[in-house]
């Protein structure tokens, strides 16, 4: 019935440029997709709502675009993925040699409470598609199809990218007393 | 694979303890709504704008107000054909023809106070 509801609203927004209808879709979702960013950007509030706007613009530009094969939401968490990994890109942001990715020690001064300590440091650990996929299973409860279709990666990649950023995690909490 | 290390329960608390929960809205998706681009709605009433006129244009040429008088009267004639094919009693066309237009006004408003409620 969600679904039902979202189609009908992006094919008012793509059919009749109904631009109400996007608003009610904005609202629904922009939750989940600046949480989503938040935990990828440790807790920059004012970056996750940039490229969380830029989500939604992006999404509203290319709505004729969405073809029902999946559902909005994936749809709307792979335009953030890619939104994401295009900010990356564009500021030249790259995992560390050791696996620390360079955006957590740079905004690090920009922390917001929204993203609490325990977690930015946990997920400071992870590298970027580890933090990715492990956010998108652990944060956000999508299945490991769903992080495929959402990451663009194969679901056996997606498995090990969980494997080792959950290893990773379980011994960072054990290693600071969290158990 | 065995992943022998991990904790599943473990990181299951830790991410129930430190939930983010649902982030308030504060005016995020207003600011979305006023970034979004317009050129599509420009295209869109212009495209309707076109049309209309061109609409009004062949209305025009093809003398649409004869046609629409035309029809009128033919429907006018065929209705007091019938009604006067039927016995009323004192009910005359034109007191018929009240009857009609006033039940449908009646309906419309019925729909229109309707959908105002729904909306």
């Amino acid at each position: 019935m969600k679904e039902l509801d979202d189609i009908s609203l992006v094919t008012q927004v793509a059919v009749f440029h109904n631009r109400k209808a996007f608003d009610k879709l904005v609202v629904k979702y922009q939750s989940p997709i600046r949480r989503f960013f938040l935990t990828q950007t440790r807790g920059d509030q004012q970056l996750s709502d940039d490229l969380a706007q830029d989500t939604f613009v992006k999404a509203y530009t290319n709505i004729t675009k969405f073809h029902g094969l999946s559902s909005f939401s994936t749809w709307l968490y792979r335009i953030a993925y890619n939104t994401l990994y295009d900010y990356f890109r564009r500021n030249k942001i790259t995992d560390d040699i050791d696996g620390v990715p360079a955006v957590a020690s740079r905004n690090s001064e920009n922390g917001d409470s929204n993203l609490k300590m325990d977690l930015k440091d946990a997920m400071q650990i992870l590298s970027d598609k580890e933090r990715s996929c492990v956010s998108l299973q652990l944060i956000e409860g999508q299945s490991i199809d769903k992080i495929a279709e959402i990451t663009g990666m194969n679901q056996g990649t997606v498995k090990s990218h969980l494997s080792r950023g959950k290893q990773k995690l379980t011994n960072f909490l054990k290693q600071n007393g969290y158990d | 694979m065995i992943d022998n290390n991990i904790d599943d329960e473990l990181l299951a608390k830790f991410f129930e303890d430190n939930r983010i929960g649902d982030i308030p809205d504060d005016g995020f998706s207003n600011r979305v709504m006023h970034n979004l681009p317009n050129h599509n709605e420009w295209i869109n009433t212009l495209w309707t704008a076109a049309c209309a006129i061109a609409i009004v244009i062949y209305f025009i040429i093809r003398n649409g107000f004869d046609v629409i008088k035309l029809a009128i009267l033919n429907i006018f004639g065929d209705v007091s054909g019938a009604a006067v094919s039927f016995k009323f009693g004192d009910l005359t066309p034109i007191l018929i023809y009240i009857g009609i237009v006033t039940v449908t006004l009646v309906a419309a408003y019925n729909v229109i106070m309707r959908e105002r409620h729904i909306v």
